[in-house]
Parts: C-alpha cells; structure tokens; sequence
C-alpha cells in the first residue's frame, strides 16, 4: 500500500518542479539607438567666432516631414554649437530613395544660408560644419561693401558703380555698375517706391580655400540645379568667383530691375579651366549660374567670355535680378543621381580599434568639391554622395590639420565608386585609451547604453575649444589621441542635451574590464588605459 | 458468479482509491500550499482529474479483465505480447512497436511528434505584450518496461514500471512577445507591429532519460488492447535566446536572466495512452 502511494505522489509531483516565471525581471524596453539610425549632425560655428545667438533653424524639402531631431521631436536648435537631425526610421534611405531635405539657417543679421542635404542608404551618420556669416562682418576669406545711395523719383540719377574692397590678402572683387534711371522692384515685380539704396555685395577671395565651405549650399555639389533648357540637373561647380548682391530700398529687399545691370566679377588669373585643362586665358568661356537662397535652386543664366583689362582677368555679363552669382566651369547630369560615387575605406591597422577625427577633402582642379568630417575607424567608411564623373583629389587631415594622406580618384559615369586608401601610422602615436561611457539613471538600478553619440574633448587646462574626439557606438569608445595620465574636459552632445565631464585622468586602471570591453566591440582588447563615465542623462531615450 | 467478481472487484480498488488518494490529497496539499502560485493549482486539478479517469476507466476495464482473469488463475496471460501501439497523450502523437524479451521485460521502440501553439496577452512591467507560442517536441525513444508483479491476482498484475530515453531531434519553444499599445518617442509614435517583437527561443534538443509507470495489457478485444502511462522526461537545461527586433533591445542581461528563470524548465510529463495492435494473437 505505501508503495502504491509513494508511486503516485512521485508521478505527481514531478510535474510540478517547473514553476519559475520564465518572465520574472524582463522587461520589454525599447532601445532608443534603433530609433534613429540615420542622422546628419552640423557643427554651427560663426564665421568670425562671434554668438550665434539668435540664429533660427527650419527645414524644408521633399523628405523634411520624415525629419526630426534626435529627441524625436520638430524642435531644432543649434545646442553647444551642434545641430543634429534624425531619420523616421520608417522613412529610412534605400537604394533608390535617398533621404533629401535642406536646412535653413537663419537669424537677425545673418545671411540666410539653405544647405542641401541627401542622406544615402548605409550612409548612417555624416557630420559637416556650417559657419554662418553676417551681413556686416564677413569672414576673412570674404569681403563686403556696405553702401546708401540717393535715389530721384525712385531710380538712380547717373550712373553707379560701387565695388567690393580688396582687403583680407583679395586680389579679386566684384563690381556692379547700374546704369542712371534704374529703378528696383520688389518680389511682386513692383518698383519700390523710396530714397534711398542700400548695397551689401559679398566677394570671395577663391585663392583662400575657407571661401569654398562659404558657397551656396556648403558644398560645390547641388541635385536642384535648373539648365538652360529648364531640364532639372544635378551639377558640379568649379567657381572662378561667387559672391552675393543684396539691396534694399526702404527696407525692402530688391529682387529685380527696370533695366540690365552690369555685374563684373574679377578672376584669379590661377584658376585652373578643366574645359582648356590650362589656368583660364581671356576669350574662354565660363557659365554664369545665379542661385536663389529662399528655393535653394541654382539656374544657368548663361555663358559669358573671359576679359582681360589692365591685366586682370574678368567676366562681366548683365542681369536683371539679384542672388547669389557663381562663374566656372559647371558640369551638369541629369537628376536625380541616387547613388554614392564615393564609397571610400579607410586602413589604419595601427589604430587597434580606435578613432581619429579626420578632416576629408575633395578637391577638383583645385576647387574643394566638399569637405567633410569623419571619425575614422580602421576599415570604415566614408561615404561621399553628389559627385558628377570626373578626377578628383582627396586629401586627408589629422589634428592640427597634418596631411596624413593624399591620392587621386577617377569618378566615372557608372555607379560606385569604392577606394580603399592606407592611412600611414604617424611617428609618434598616443596608447590605446579605452573609454567607457554609459547613463546612470537615479531611478533606475542599472546603467543604459546611450545612442551613439559624438565626443568632445580638450586637455583641463587649455584655453582651447573642444575637438572633436570620435563618434561613441554602444556606450563604448577608443582613441588614441588621449595621453597617459593627463587630464581632459569632455563634452557629449546628443540632441539637445549636453554634458560636460570635467577633469577625467586617463589612467592605467581596471584594464583587464577595458580590454574586455575594447575587444567585444571591435576593438583589439589591447588598452593601455582607461576612462569610465556616467553622463547622466535619463530622460526618456 | 459475476456479482461476486464485482464484489470482489469494489473491496479491491477501493480501499487502494479511497486510502491511497486520500492520503496522497493531504501530502500534495500541504507540499503545494507553502510553495506554489495559484496557476498551478489549475494543473494540479487537471492532474487529479485524470488520475481519477483513469483509475475509472481501470476499474471499468479491470473488471472485464478480473472475470478472464479469475477463470484463468492458472493460466497467467502474458502482458507483453509483439505488437504495434499508437499513443496519444502529453508527448503527443506517436508509435511504438514492442517487442517483449521474456514474461517480465518488454521493450518499446518508438516515436513521438508533439506540435504546440498557444497565444494569450502578458504584462511586462506594466505594460501589455501579445504572446505567440510555438514549441515542437519530437522524438524517437527506447524504453524498457518491467512487469515485476506477473503473479500477482489484482490490479498490480497489469502495473509496469518503465526506464528509457529519448532522441529529441526537436524540442523548442519559441515566443514571440509584441506590445499591443503604440509608442512614442518625442512626437514619432510607433504602432506594435512597428515597435517590434522580443523573441524568446528555447531549445531541448538531444538525449532524454526517461522513468514512468503504467498499466499495460487492459484488454478491448482479442487483439486491441489499451496501456495507460505516466512518466516523465528529464533533460538537460535549455539553451535559450532572447532577441529583439526592429525597436525592442537586446540585452544580455536580460537574456542571463531568461536562462536562470527556464534553468529549471526540464521536466516533460508523460500521461498517455496507448491502443495496442497484437499481430501474434492466435484463436484458441
């Protein structure tokens, strides 16, 4: 009997060992960073180093409703000189769609700039920079003259040239000369009834390569170009010179004319024509191209023939209407391009798994096509979109602006383009320095991994700025531009949040923990040393 | 003659249904009560439950059983006989041919194929996640059965108690867990669907030892007869994964503790029956 009950209390209880919630401590979290995986992030800094305070931000364009900024939201600002702009993660790029918007940059006193940007498949994060200018004070590759002129019965009563200042080491200027009886009409086409003019023309000097990051749309790259035929482009410029003519009369902005106007833009007699593959002679012929900052639209307005007068090369043309003005060599496909032509690979082995902010340049017969900053990674990419067919330059910079490698492309007509380029080990190079950054959140038990995020970084007792340090992936980072038991200030932007960590010792501590961490993420697990951070910040992410 | 076998048939089970299982109440009652949360208890009544049925179905079978049985004291039947066995029951649908080695050793060769799905709604921390569940335990499995008590005149005569193990070439459960609400982040919101899915995977796949006991041989006819079996599968604790997708993270804390919750997840009850095919029954 006690056997046949030992038998069936046995067969039942077995079945009741499994009792453990399988759920017990899980939760159900969402992970911010697979949110926004695509972003564009800005570097905002005025030309001259002046506040940008003041400075407003909208976007536009066809995709502009999938953007945010990295919180999700529409609010976009300029936060600790970054501004940074997200993806809808179900608007993400694909091959055949980029993501296209533009940026406006705006503000009391600012020239209004519209920056163009296109987003690529597998191109998950780019950071450029962007220096405003103002209206009175241009940068020093820049030069402006700021004028009143009377006006009778509304119109000018003789004729009237005023030129840019040749200042800041220019050689070159840009002169308008408006002829007597002129009178300005306003965007309706109305002449504006006043008595007085006032002129801001803007030159640039092209032998200073800053002027370049100064073109309209930051780059000399553009997909919203409009030929001469009205066909839609997508152009490379190769500018001999822009520059920008504004006037007001009565406060109001100036859009065209009753009569032509004359526009003398002079040349650097080193501008290279790829058209005649020689620097530019009198007679060649170079397009005039005028781009509209309230569209961000470039229109071919037409060919016009270098002179030479007292030794100095020129090309003068007539208008009508004023914008921004650019004359060179324009090359021009039919739009929409939506693949990269650059996908370029970085080996930089000695890195063992570190970054190095880099400064990329891509030049074309001497003009800087588009500079780009980039946290390279040993085996990165860098992937650099809107660039027409052609043999370009790229020259790649390091701290301090050292030259750490420079080679040729050929772009053809076909789809990518995939270089692989060997960034050289310098001479003298720092440790490997492990860096680990989580959010330690107070009402939270644990620590979160953050999304990624770029890092700043200056010594404690520098006067300097914060340099850019490297794009932080999963909480985890690696540099090499740190050294051994000094002190640095940190700052991390990621949206609209900010935190600076002060007075971190790079130190050879809990190296075993480093180099676990350095190798699961792809890093060699070699530290040095190593650096650990909590930022802070737990708002809902 | 026939009331007297049901006489005989009431003093026999009853006090073994009556003490045993009373007894076995009062144990389980209070091994349960200070450990166990209250979903179990629906398990435990099932279980209960189907003890009793079984045991009903015993006693109706036994009692035709006991009137051969009786008549033939002297002429012990053999409980093993070749045949082929279909079973259905907690390792699902299967079959089994047995081959008896002597009057008290039998053994099965067989297979099983167990197809699961489930779905209901859970909470995780407060928040509501659907949850989908496929799980597939699929085996080919050797078992011996003893028949120590071949003598015997009642009820253990047709007991057998079983050792063995099993190939799990499948054994998984895969759960699917999707939040039904939508979720925003800044003014983006994100339906379910979008959000994602936590999948948790478990696997059970390879050997299995197996322990049971039953009742074989309950006679239907000439050539059918029935086994009831209750035994259970140990295996070795499960690997598991715990992914998300699309929005949900990922996190190997999260799947550390996954694997500690199902450590103990090892047991697969076995309570079947079996219909009996004997291909070597000759009419006397």
């Amino acid at each position: 009997m006690k056997i046949k009950f030992y038998l069936l209390f046995f067969s039942l209880s077995v079945l009741l060992l499994q009792c453990k919630n399988p759920l017990e401590k899980i939760q159900l979290d969402i992970d911010a960073s697979k949110i926004i995986t695509y972003s564009a992030v800005f570097e905002v800094v005025e030309a001259k180093g002046a506040s940008i305070e003041g400075l407003k931000v909208n976007i536009d364009g066809e995709d502009a409703d999938a953007i945010y900024d990295l919180g999700g939201t529409k609010n976009f600002a300029v936060h600790s000189g970054m501004l940074s702009f997200g993806v809808d993660p179900r608007s993400n790029p694909t091959e055949i769609n980029p993501v296209r918007f533009n940026v406006v940059l705006s503000g009391p006193g600012f020239i209004t700039e519209r920056i163009p940007v296109t987003i690529v498949e597998n191109q998950l994060q780019q950071l450029n920079q962007v220096a405003v200018m103002r209206e009175t004070n241009p940068p020093s590759s820049g030069n402006v003259i700021n004028s009143t002129y009377p006006l009778v019965s509304n119109a000018i009563a003789k004729e009237l040239t005023f030129s840019t200042p040749l200042s800041n080491g220019a050689t070159e200027r840009i002169s308008m000369t408006l002829p007597a009886g002129t009178q300005f009409k306003n965007a309706a086409g109305t002449v504006i009834q006043g008595s007085s003019l006032s002129v801001t023309v803007l030159s640039f000097n092209m032998a200073n390569e800053d002027s370049y990051s100064h073109f309209p749309g930051g780059s000399l790259v553009s997909e919203n170009v409009i030929g001469a035929a009205g066909e839609q482009l997508a152009a490379t410029f190769l500018p001999a010179a822009f520059g920008n003519i504004e006037m007001r009369v009565a406060g109001i902005e100036v859009k065209s004319f009753t009569l032509p106007v004359k526009v003398v833009m002079d040349i650097n007699a080193a501008y290279q024509n790829e058209l005649t593959a020689q620097a530019v002679r009198e007679g060649d012929k170079l397009a005039v191209y005028s781009h509209e900052t309230l569209t961000g639209i470039w229109k071919a307005e037409k060919q016009a023939a270098v002179t030479r007068i007292d030794g100095k090369f020129q090309l003068p043309f007539t208008t009508d209407h004023l914008t921004w003005y650019m004359t060179g060599v324009v090359f021009t496909a039919a739009r929409p391009k939506v693949k990269p032509n650059m996908e370029i690979t970085f080996l930089a082995p000695w890195l063992k798994g570190a970054d190095l902010p880099v400064t990329v340049k891509i030049k074309r017969s001497g003009c800087l096509i588009k500079k780009q900053l980039h946290a390279l990674k040993h085996n990165g990419k860098l992937i650099v979109n809107g660039v027409l067919p052609g043999t370009y330059t790229i020259e790649v910079f390091g701290k301090d602006g050292k030259l750490l490698y420079t080679g040729t492309v050929v772009v053809s007509a076909s789809n990518n383009v995939q270089i692989t380029f060997e960034i050289a080990s310098p001479a003298i190079v720092g440790p490997v320095v492990s860096m680990e950054l989580k959010l330690k959140c107070p009402d939270k038990g644990f620590l979160i991994t953050p999304p990624d995020f770029y890092l700043y970084y200056m010594e404690a007792n520098s006067t300097g700025s914060y340099q850019l340090l490297g794009l932080v992936s999963g909480g985890t980072f690696t540099t090499r531009l740190l050294d051994l038991n000094k002190t640095y200030h940190f700052k991390a932007v990621w949206g609209s949040r900010t935190k600076i960590v002060l007075n971190r010792k790079v130190s050879t501590e809990n190296l075993l923990i480093a180099n676990q961490n350095n190798a699961g993420k792809g890093g060699c697990g070699c530290a040095q040393a190593q650096i650990t951070m909590f930022l802070e910040e737990c708002a809902k992410l | 003659m026939y009331h007297k076998s049901k006489k005989q048939t009431k003093d026999q089970i009853l006090p073994f249904f009556r003490d045993s299982d009373f007894l076995a109440g009062i144990r389980l009652r209070n091994f349960l009560s200070n450990r166990f949360r209250s979903g179990h208890w629906r398990l435990i009544v099932l279980i209960i439950l189907c003890h009793f049925c079984f045991l009903s179905g015993i006693n109706h079978a036994f009692a035709q059983d006991i009137d051969v049985f009786s008549e033939k004291k002297n002429n012990v039947q053999p409980l093993f006989t070749p045949s082929i066995a279909a079973h259905i029951g907690t390792q699902g649908l299967g079959i089994d041919l047995n081959i008896p080695a002597s009057e008290r050793l039998n053994f099965r060769f067989g297979g099983s194929f167990l197809p699961l799905k489930y779905a209901t709604v859970r909470n995780f921390g407060g928040e509501n996640a659907s949850m989908k569940m496929n799980a597939r335990f699929n085996n080919v499995h050797a078992i011996a059965d003893v028949h120590p008590f071949a003598r015997s005149a009642n009820l253990l005569s047709k007991m057998v108690f079983s050792a063995g193990a099993g190939y799990f070439y499948t054994a998984s459960g895969d759960f699917r867990f999707q939040p039904t609400g939508d979720y925003s982040y800044g003014e983006l919101t994100f339906s379910g669907p979008e959000v994602g899915e936590m999948q948790a995977k478990m696997n059970w796949e390879g050997f299995a030892p197996f322990a049971g006991l039953g009742l074989n041989s309950l006679k239907l006819n000439q050539r059918l007869n029935m086994d009831l079996g209750l035994g259970t599968y140990r295996f070795r604790s499960p690997s598991v994964s715990l992914i998300g997708t699309r929005l949900i993270s990922s996190s190997a804390t999260d799947e550390a503790q996954f694997q500690q919750n199902v450590s103990d997840y090892r047991w697969l009850p076995v309570l079947q029956f079996g219909l009996n095919y004997n291909f070597t029954f000759k009419k006397q």
